[in-house]
């Protein structure tokens, strides 16, 4: 019996070459892929675009989380860490009542994925943080700023 | 206390230097990402941008990379393919291979995919960027499809040749496929 994985899958972009022309396809089969040079040059500069593309689309990802949660804390402590529980509490008891609070948290929206990739991709960049962090997590809670559990 | 004044003024440079970078990144970038989103994808959630390919193996084996693919609040997903182009144009292969798409993400349960699909057109040269909308294929017609491609790889369906003599002058199978139209212009440079 032929296993699942043996079958031979037929790819999303070879299906649109159909709609190209089907006699190529068919010559493709036969003789192997072609290209020409302008075709191969074409296909280079698409690939590039392609991972730029693509990059943005992670990008927007990380925006679009970053709105949910902590995310700079999140990425130093971990999203269930208890000093995410105090950053978030300040965020969102002592930030979101004052005008510029609410600014900072915009700002902090608009920047904060930048820092969490670079905290992604650098530990010594997360070390640092993490200590700066702690810092500023102390100061909040001597000053009675530090939030509840809850973000 | 000055040890927190500190630590504000470090988170300070760090968003100075996050700052920076996101600007260089966005110029080298050229284009935002709401240049050229449509105002339908506005409110949905980014929910696959090119991960590994996806499979299906029935009712055919098809696998596909979708670029992207937006969540809506409603649960369902629209899907948006990229493309370079010298110019703003939609091929109906754009058409087949979102299809292929819309088949694949429903088919591998990942959820019902809106009929009208999205096309982002980058133009070269400039990094213009366009979206055009496009209305998919049910599933019927992404399967049959799949399989008339499979079965002229096979010999078992006689393929069309396109009337498309500009596609052709580009193709690199143009002297297996129309040699009169190599002669043709053999013809043309040597009486210039």
């Amino acid at each position: 019996m032929r296993r699942m994985k043996d079958l031979q899958h037929v790819s999303a972009s070879q299906v649109a070459e159909l709609g190209t022309c089907e006699y190529r396809v068919m010559l493709q089969a036969r003789h192997g892929k072609r290209t020409t040079v302008a075709q191969a040059f074409a296909m280079d500069e698409g690939t590039a675009r392609h991972e730029r593309f693509h990059e943005q689309g992670q990008r927007a990802r990380v925006e679009s989380d970053a709105k949910r949660w902590c995310f700079v804390a999140s990425a130093v402590y971990g999203e269930a860490a208890p000093q995410t529980a105090v950053l978030r509490g300040f965020r969102d008891r002592v930030l979101r009542n004052s005008r510029y609070g609410r600014l900072a948290i915009r700002v902090y929206y608009r920047y904060s994925p930048s820092i969490a990739l670079l905290i992604q991709r650098r530990p010594e960049v997360a070390r640092l943080m993490r200590g700066v962090l702690d810092i500023v997590i102390v100061g909040l809670k001597r000053l009675g700023l530090a939030g509840g559990e809850q973000c | 206390m000055v040890a927190l004044l500190i630590a504000l003024a470090v988170v300070g440079i760090a968003f100075a230097v996050a700052w920076d970078a996101e600007g260089d990144a966005r110029r080298a970038a050229g284009t935002m990402e709401q240049d050229w989103l449509p105002p339908e994808l506005l409110g949905a959630k980014l929910a696959y941008s090119e991960p590994r390919p996806m499979r299906i193996y029935r009712p055919v084996p098809v696998v596909a990379k979708v670029d992207r693919a937006y969540r809506h609040p409603e649960g369902d997903l629209s899907v948006v393919e990229f493309k370079t182009r010298p110019r703003h144009v939609v091929y109906a292969s754009d058409v087949l291979e979102l299809s292929q798409q819309r088949l694949v993400l429903e088919r591998s349960g990942r959820g019902k995919v809106r009929p009208v699909g999205f096309v982002v057109t980058e133009r070269r040269g400039t990094d213009e960027r366009r979206t055009h909308r496009v209305k998919l294929l049910d599933a019927d017609a992404s399967i049959e499809a799949a399989k008339r491609y499979k079965g002229i790889i096979d010999g078992t369906v006689t393929p069309r040749k396109t009337d498309n003599t500009r596609f052709c002058a580009r193709c690199a199978f143009v002297r297996e496929c129309k040699p009169e139209l190599v002669e043709q212009e053999i013809g043309e440079r040597s009486s210039l």
